[in-house]
């Protein structure tokens, strides 16, 4: 591991329900060092967002948690934690790929995309005192060697599959820890406007003119924006700017939304 | 120069969507400065008084954009000895960790120091807020799964 922090503390479990509640648990038995990571190879109650699942089959992919202190951010500063984040494992995702099959995004807010398909995915978790951010749980999903999904997810893929060859995960643990651990040190070092452009520079669909459903209506728009708090701004063809909160927008497959 | 005036020239100039206006009348020089389209929700006014008073600081809090804070009910006031938790952050609450999970607390129970009692979502990050203190919650102010203003009572509760 050439880190400073980030995986320098790994713990390996045979398997857990999921890797965030395992460390969430190990933090009431014992302190643990920033940069603490717990990684499994068979994670059988994966989270996603409330309510939803992370499914990935056994060995073949990178099931991880790390536990991290941004205690320089306030509450309403988190979303500067997420862009980090997603912009690390997003350049381990591309660092992984040949350069001609590079296009890998950040979807607002923190699903990792080649081209339209989901290959990775990240649970924050914060504990919040006060005024202040505590701890904050890191959680990521990637799809490294698994070919096959199961049918109701709409658009998975994976490393193999886009790159047509097999990774060695200890490898690819090793280096989504150095890239992650880059991105944090710049937010550790307050730089939030490079952050800003990064994830911009880099995110899905955006300035481009898609489909949407927002509050229940469907429309064209493009991203023009996230606010300071994360929310998307989506620009419409009546030059109206809505800022968007999470669960009041979908992104929608082109061709839902017929051309005017 | 009256209080509701100043408050009057605040809003115009707030409405204006200037950065700086002074103005100036009988001797006394008010600077209203926002912070613009993006910036925060207080406007700051610099009051310069003439000859030897120093010069008072004032910040007026305006109302905010946002929506009128949705409280189901509000804090006992006659009750001094309840403290409210407050929401740190704008977001979603929840009572529980997961929709089929029971509600970190309910009316009545002890809670300690640095317990969680509630999460809130924002834009897919997940906060479990932590109690400061320890105490017996009273009452719970806001609706599971509703919306949540930065600083809106979330908790009424008896400290020990």
């Amino acid at each position: 591991m050439k880190t400073i922090f980030i995986g320098k503390n790994c713990i390996e479990v045979e398997k857990t329900d999921s890797t965030n509640s395992y460390l969430s648990r190990l933090m009431g038995e014992k302190t643990l060092f920033e940069g603490t990571v717990v990684i499994t190879n068979r994670q059988e109650q994966g989270r996603g967002q409330r309510g939803a699942t992370w499914e990935s089959e056994p060995n073949k992919n990178l099931t991880l948690s790390i536990l991290l202190q941004p205690n320089f951010l306030r509450p309403d500063e988190q979303f500067q934690l997420n862009k980090a984040i997603s912009l690390g494992v997003m350049e381990f995702v591309q660092n992984s790929l040949f350069i001609e099959n590079r296009n890998v995004r950040v979807k607002w807010p923190n699903d990792i995309y080649i081209g339209n398909k989901k290959v990775a995915g990240i649970l924050i978790e914060n504990s919040v005192s006060g005024n202040s951010l505590q701890h904050s749980i890191i959680g990521i999903g990637i799809n490294v060697n698994q070919e096959k999904f199961s049918a109701k997810l709409p658009n998975p893929t994976s490393l193999k599959i886009e790159a047509g060859k097999e990774f060695n995960l200890k490898e690819c643990l090793a280096q989504l820890c150095s890239c992650i651990e880059n991105r944090y040190l710049e937010l550790r070092a307050n730089h939030f406007p490079l952050l800003d452009n990064d994830y911009l520079k880099n995110l899905y669909r955006f300035d481009e003119w898609a489909d949407y459903n927002y509050k229940e209506k469907r429309f064209k728009a493009k991203i023009v924006g996230i606010t300071k708090l994360g929310k998307l701004m989506l620009e419409t063809e009546k030059e109206k700017i809505m800022e968007c909160d999470f669960k009041e927008v979908e992104f929608l497959k082109s061709g839902f939304v017929a051309n005017q | 120069m009256k209080l509701t005036e100043i408050q009057e020239l605040i809003k115009f100039v707030v409405k204006s969507g200037a950065s700086e206006v002074t103005y100036e009348i009988k001797g006394l020089k008010l600077t209203i400065k926002t912070p613009g389209k993006n910036g925060g929700e207080q406007q700051q006014i610099i009051m310069h008084a003439p000859m030897q008073v120093a010069a008072p600081t004032v910040s007026v809090p305006v109302e905010k954009k946002s929506p009128a804070k949705k409280q189901e009910s509000a804090p006992v006031a006659d009750d001094s000895k309840f403290i409210t938790i407050k929401s740190p952050m704008i977001g979603t609450f929840y009572r529980s960790s997961a929709p089929d999970k029971p509600a970190f607390v309910n009316v009545g129970d002890e809670i300690k120091k640095g317990q969680t009692i509630c999460i809130i979502e924002a834009m897919k990050l997940f906060n479990e807020i932590e109690s400061e203190f320890s105490g017996k919650i009273v009452k719970v102010l806001v609706e599971d799964t509703t919306p949540v203003e930065y600083d809106q009572p979330l908790f009424l509760v008896e400290p020990n």
